[in-house]
């Protein structure tokens, strides 16, 4: 029980890849051994996923390549030469 | 010495990155056209600074630091700084735990895939969106663009413990939103509870 309360705490961290090797370990070997955390993993991974595909899927305005490449061709014409 | 970046090269190199820096501009400005400024912007200061860059680090990285600096910088102290609001508390795992307790344990997990299945484009940016800016920031850099708590701290200049922190209360909030957004929908079959406080 201790182990699946900090399994929890720390799913987050785990998720993101932000924890010290050991304890990453540790939790890897938790979510092993017990279905109930490793469920809530799965989910929060699925989730994870879910808000990084959806929350990146604007298409750019027509022309605004165009008007970046215009405006660095200013940028390099008008720069004082060295 | 470091390898020197070239700039003629600069537009060669840089421009693949424009369409995840625009929509990552887009949710920090919240409007198109302050996004599209927000990102021609960026690529203008870059391509000054790109003398500085380190070729060979990442390119990606260095391009996100300078579209989050000029949106801190130029775009959110044009606007009238809006009064920075906190966030209600929310307990964590917020969608797990209120999923199990509307279904049983042993049909949990269809109900998981439901409600993800739920979750469209749409209210995953309005729930970035409806974040305070505090918040807004760390979410989107993390979850969307997947950069590193340490690459976090550098691009918003705070303490690593405040990414973290931030992180944290923030994507409680994302998640209750999101709950909110599929139990409108009838995901629960209540539907009549829909969201609160708004």
């Amino acid at each position: 029980m201790a182990d699946c309360d900090k399994t929890l705490r720390e799913l987050q961290l785990f998720l993101d890849g932000e924890l010290p090797s050991d304890e990453h370990q540790h939790v890897l070997g938790h979510l092993h051994d017990c279905i109930e955390c490793y469920h809530a993993y799965d989910f929060q991974a699925e989730l994870k996923q879910i808000i990084a595909r959806k929350g990146r899927t604007d298409e750019m305005p027509p022309g605004l390549l165009d008007r970046i490449r215009q405006c660095l061709q200013g940028a390099a014409e008008t720069a004082d030469p060295v | 010495m470091p390898i020197v970046a070239d700039q003629t090269t600069f537009a060669d190199d840089a421009m693949e990155f424009a369409p995840q820096l625009y929509s990552a501009a887009l949710r920090m400005a919240r409007n198109e056209a302050d996004a599209a400024d927000l990102v021609q912007e960026t690529y203008l200061r870059a391509y000054r600074g790109y003398p500085n860059f380190t070729a060979g680090t990442n390119l990606r990285a260095w391009l996100y630091r300078i579209l989050t600096n000029t949106y801190i910088n130029i775009y959110r102290a044009r606007q009238r700084r809006p009064v920075e609001t906190d966030l209600a508390d929310v307990e964590d795992l917020y969608m797990y735990r209120r999923l199990s307790t509307i279904e049983s344990a042993a049909a949990s997990r269809s109900a998981e895939d439901q409600l993800i299945d739920m979750i469209a484009d749409a209210d995953v940016k309005q729930a970035l969106d409806d974040l305070p800016e505090s918040f807004r920031l760390p979410v989107l850099l993390a979850d969307v663009d997947g950069f590193s708590y340490k690459e976090i701290a550098e691009m918003l200049a705070i303490p690593i413990g405040t990414v973290m922190s931030r992180l944290h209360r923030g994507r409680k909030a994302m998640q209750k939103a999101l709950y909110d957004y599929a139990e409108a929908r009838g995901f629960t079959g209540n539907s009549t509870t829909a969201t609160d406080g708004t």
